[in-house]
């Protein structure tokens, strides 16, 4: 009675999912400079890698020494501040610029690797979850939900005021803290694929559980992972930060850009300096990353990308 | 009023998109007029640009997309030259339009009352409690046997074939000079169908209202209009009678078309289809757009764009084949 | 309604479970309380007595077991800081929490919903550009930094708002806008998004098509639809909510379960640590469950059975 409309057409040629291949850089970067944010993100991540990375060599002063002479010197173009110091000096003296550039280390240091391990754990309990369903994805998302109510940063707060502060517990803890994210998304990403032809028909020729996990759920959750683990660095930097800031993370000598803020407190009437650049910091790191996570959600999650081109 | 005056009379309208990716020419000067109260068809694939013109019409074509070149004449008046406001009144008195898909068509957290309601109170400027008994009369006139229980409903608790029927009810209440129908009837089933066209038949007759019927399928066309257009690739290639296109059809497309409709009589008879497929508005082929597809196509074909040749007073083609 | 309301409670009683049994294990785990509690030159007996009065004597599970029906009773044992039940004294601090929380609520909303639906409608305009970007900083910025440079604005440079304490409204407007602003970022992005997937949606085809005005389409037609998700995060917010409030509170010194809390870890005085963290659990668990009925409620199409 009709002409096959195209919409019909095109629904019944579909293409088996696929992890898109990150073969050819040239087609990533074009995608990238597509979008003005991306870009900028990109451009910010790198740069405070570079930080982190080169910190010994363009410090120009040793960033935990003491200099009560030189104490809360401001910045080179407030008055009363050098090029000495350029972003100004602490309550002990020590070079502001110096100190930044030196907590760029750790906030990416805690950041990548408590992402890594809470990744590790979200992505597991999610896939475990999703395919074997029944009991034990009943028993994970219970987990999940008793994970959700407790504000993760109480518990990390928590658990850390237990153990004991320190730079190795405090990843260890964000790690353990922050998994259900991970395992909410990626456990309902498995439940849809479960339904997919390629997985009933690994199943069905008797490709064992493991295999299935490893070779077909794994690289098909890939691309949503990737995206929650780099929007993921940004909050745990500000986690780390913020516990940082309560004398819970990282504990001086060793540098962190939530303790100096912390420190930076107490001298506000008179030294805003101390407490600003650091959060300046955190924020333009964070931002790069979120704008790269957000990038890395367009292109990789057709969805959402849908939705912003519309129509 | 005249009765030879037109109704609706469309004059090279171009209707293009400016995407990211270039300019697409969606529609292209296309020319026809409506009669008040004629039925008419206009026929085509997805992609055609059919949809294209009925928002024209409705001055709905939204950015990226713009009416580039010509005029839209309803009652002499040029409605591509109206404010915001004005259009509002237009859409709001005179030109209706029902849509293909009534579950999309109707907004799912309100009621089908509320939807008559808010509409019938916007266009007709009347208290709550008019608006309610003539929401009620229209649900009675688009033949739902339960008026009570559908205005209570939410869209997604009623069978297509009711939401249509609501839909038609919310278009015409305002007693309308044109409704645009878009597909009213694609989404659902046969004997669906023939309820729904009979509704709107019997309505249009009622209120002498017009009707530009958007559809793909020349089954519905035979029972429904007067006259039909054929577009392709954003023009019209042919326009004629219905009694006419079904027994000689002169566009080697408007024939694909009728060989790739099954004849009730005939089912057991192979059903053609068109070879290839609809060309893309953004990357449209040189000459006749047709041609790629056409089984008639000649070397000049793929060069010379044809122009509408008018082979008598209600039939005109566009096709080489056709020049003299 | 009553039947689903009572089948998501049910499904909560496991949850519950395992909330008690993490903030029991976080003290078992904590190591012996009784040298805490007792003073330094206290006998081996002393500490045995002590011991098996607090039931450290028994093995793991009979231990849980005991705390959790004393849990479900309402006692969470004493604080040996303010030798007091450690339930009363956090009851007490709810309050200052909750009214900091209901203000940062309407911060955010009140910044989020108008900013969203103005960016969605002026899409892709600067205006679009600005907004979008600005929840972009409110989102990457730490709301601990953005309290403490909002002290050094306007209470350190001029002098207009008080640094820290309670009391006035006057109080209420930093601690509220620092954490507040965080959560509008993430409710005016959704704002964004819900709206501009409803302004696509064939329903407002047809009511621009049946003439209704513009006013009416964006306002009840799309807003009432994005509405749905924007309620649900909103409510769903309240882990953020307390989160921040954690910090918020220490930086003003907002006498909140946020003070209190990060003071009870400091001097490990565990009761109050797990009081604390069992309320503010009941307290999401509770929104999320509020969230869940208004999206239901909300959205004609998902019956209640």
């Amino acid at each position: 009675m009709s002409i096959p409309e195209e919409k019909q057409q095109q629904d019944t040629v579909s293409a088996p999912p696929r992890l898109k291949k990150v073969s050819s850089v040239k087609k990533w970067l074009k995608l990238l400079l597509q979008s003005k944010t991306g870009t900028f993100g990109l451009f910010i991540v790198i740069f405070v890698f570079l930080t982190a990375a080169f910190a010994p060599w363009i410090a120009p002063h040793d960033p935990t020494e003491n200099n009560l002479a030189q104490m809360l010197q401001p910045p080179f173009w407030a008055e009363g501040g050098s090029m000495e110091h350029i972003l100004g000096t602490d309550n002990l003296g020590r070079d502001m610029f110096s100190r930044i550039l030196y907590g760029a280390q750790v906030s990416l240091l805690v950041g990548i690797t408590a992402v890594l391990i809470a990744g590790t754990i979200g992505l597991a309990a999610g896939i475990i979850a999703g395919y074997y369903g029944g009991f034990i994805d009943n028993l994970i998302m219970r987990f999940v939900d008793a994970f959700l109510a407790i504000p993760s940063i109480l518990l990390t707060l928590v658990i850390l005021g237990i153990v004991g502060p320190g730079m190795f517990t405090l990843i260890l803890v964000l790690g353990i803290t922050n998994w259900v994210n991970y395992a909410r998304i990626v456990r309902g990403e498995v439940l849809s694929l479960k339904e997919r032809d390629f997985v009933t028909a690994a199943s069905l020729m008797g490709v064992n559980d493991r295999k299935i996990m490893y070779r077909h759920l794994v690289p098909n959750v890939f691309s949503s992972f990737i995206v929650i683990a780099t929007l993921s660095v940004a909050t745990t930097i500000i986690s780390e930060a913020a516990l940082s800031f309560l004398g819970m993370g990282i504990q001086p000598p060793q540098i962190s850009w939530g303790g100096m803020l912390s420190s930076g407190r107490d001298y506000l009437a008179d030294s805003w300096w101390v407490a600003t650049f650091p959060g300046l910091a955190i924020t333009i790191t964070t931002l790069g990353i979120i704008f790269l996570g957000d990038w890395l959600r367009d292109v990789l999650d057709p969805k959402t990308n849908m939705n912003r081109k519309g129509r | 009023m005249e009765s030879n005056q037109p109704l609706l009379e469309v004059e090279h309208l171009s209707t293009h998109f400016f995407t990211e990716n270039g300019v697409v020419p969606s529609i292209n000067d296309i020319t026809f007029s409506i009669a008040p109260g004629e039925i008419v068809a206009l026929v085509g694939e997805s992609g055609s640009g059919k949809s294209v013109t009925s928002m024209s019409i409705m001055g709905l074509v939204e950015s990226p997309g713009k009416i580039v070149n010509g005029r839209i004449l309803f009652n002499n008046q040029d409605l591509t030259a109206l404010s915001y406001r004005k259009y509002q009144k237009i859409r709001r008195n005179d030109i209706s339009m029902v849509f293909q898909e009534p579950l999309t068509a109707l907004n799912p957290v309100f009621s089908i009352g509320f939807h008559l309601v808010e509409t019938i109170i916007v266009q007709q400027k009347v208290s709550k409690k008019k608006a309610k008994a003539i929401a009620f009369e229209w649900l009675e006139k688009v033949r739902i046997p339960n008026p009570k229980e559908v205005f209570a409903s939410y869209p997604h608790e009623l069978s297509g074939g009711m939401r249509q029927r609501v839909m038609i009810a919310m278009a015409l209440s305002s007693h309308p000079r044109l409704l645009i129908a878009d597909e009213p009837t694609t989404a659902l089933d046969v004997t669906i169908q023939k309820q729904i066209l009979d509704v709107m038949k019997t309505l249009s007759k009622e209120l002498d209202t017009a009707i530009l019927f958007i559809t793909h399928d020349l089954g519905v066309v035979a029972e429904m209009v007067d006259r039909v257009m054929v577009m392709y690739g954003g023009e019209i290639v042919e326009t004629s009678s219905v009694k006419q296109l079904f027994h000689t059809p002169k566009h080697p497309y408007s024939e694909g078309l009728l060989k790739s409709t099954p004849k009730i009589q005939q089912s057991d008879e192979k059903l053609d289809t068109i070879g290839g497929a609809v060309p893309s508005p953004a990357n449209l082929p040189t000459g006749c757009k047709f041609h790629p597809r056409c089984p008639k196509a000649f070397d000049r074909c793929t060069s010379e764009h044809p122009s509408l040749i008018n082979l008598n007073n209600e039939n005109q083609v566009r096709c080489l084949l056709y020049e003299s | 309604m009553s039947s689903y309301i009572r089948r998501r409670l049910i499904q909560l009683l496991p949850v519950m479970f395992i909330i008690i049994f993490i903030v029991y294990s976080l003290v078992y785990f904590a190591g012996d309380p009784v040298l805490l509690m007792l003073p330094e030159n206290a006998t081996q007996e002393d500490i045995a007595q002590m011991r098996a009065a607090l039931n450290l004597d028994q093995p793991f599970y009979i231990q849980f077991f005991t705390y959790m029906s004393n849990v479900i009773q309402g006692d969470f044992g004493d604080s040996f800081s303010y030798n007091q039940p450690a339930l009363d004294i956090v009851l007490e601090r709810l309050p200052a929490t909750i009214e900091l929380g209901i203000a940062s609520m309407i911060v955010a909303v009140g910044m989020a919903v108008p900013l969203g639906i103005w960016s969605a409608l002026k899409r892709n305009s600067l205006t679009d550009v600005f907004i979008t970007g600005g929840t972009v900083i409110g989102q990457a910025m730490p709301n601990f930094w953005l309290g403490i440079m909002l002290i050094l604005v306007f209470s350190v440079n001029l002098s207009i708002l008080p640094v820290s304490g309670t009391g006035t409204y006057a109080h209420l407007i930093l601690p509220a806008i620092t954490l507040g602003t965080g959560i509008s970022a993430q409710i005016a992005r959704l704002t964004r998004s819900s709206m501009l997937e409803t302004l696509n949606q064939d329903y407002i085809r047809t009511a621009k098509s049946n003439g209704i005005n513009r006013f009416s389409i964006i306002y009840l037609h799309a807003f009432r639809n994005s509405l749905i998700p924007v309620v649900t995060i909103t409510a769903m917010q309240t882990n953020a909510l307390i989160g921040g409030a954690l910090v918020t509170e220490m930086i003003f010194a907002w006498p909140g379960l946020g003070q209190l809390l990060i003071q009870a870890i400091h001097a490990r005085d565990m009761a109050i640590v797990q009081a604390s963290v069992f309320i503010i659990a009941i307290i999401v668990i509770l929104m999320n469950f509020i969230a869940d009925i208004l999206y239901k409620l909300l959205d004609p199409r998902i019956h209640l059975k």
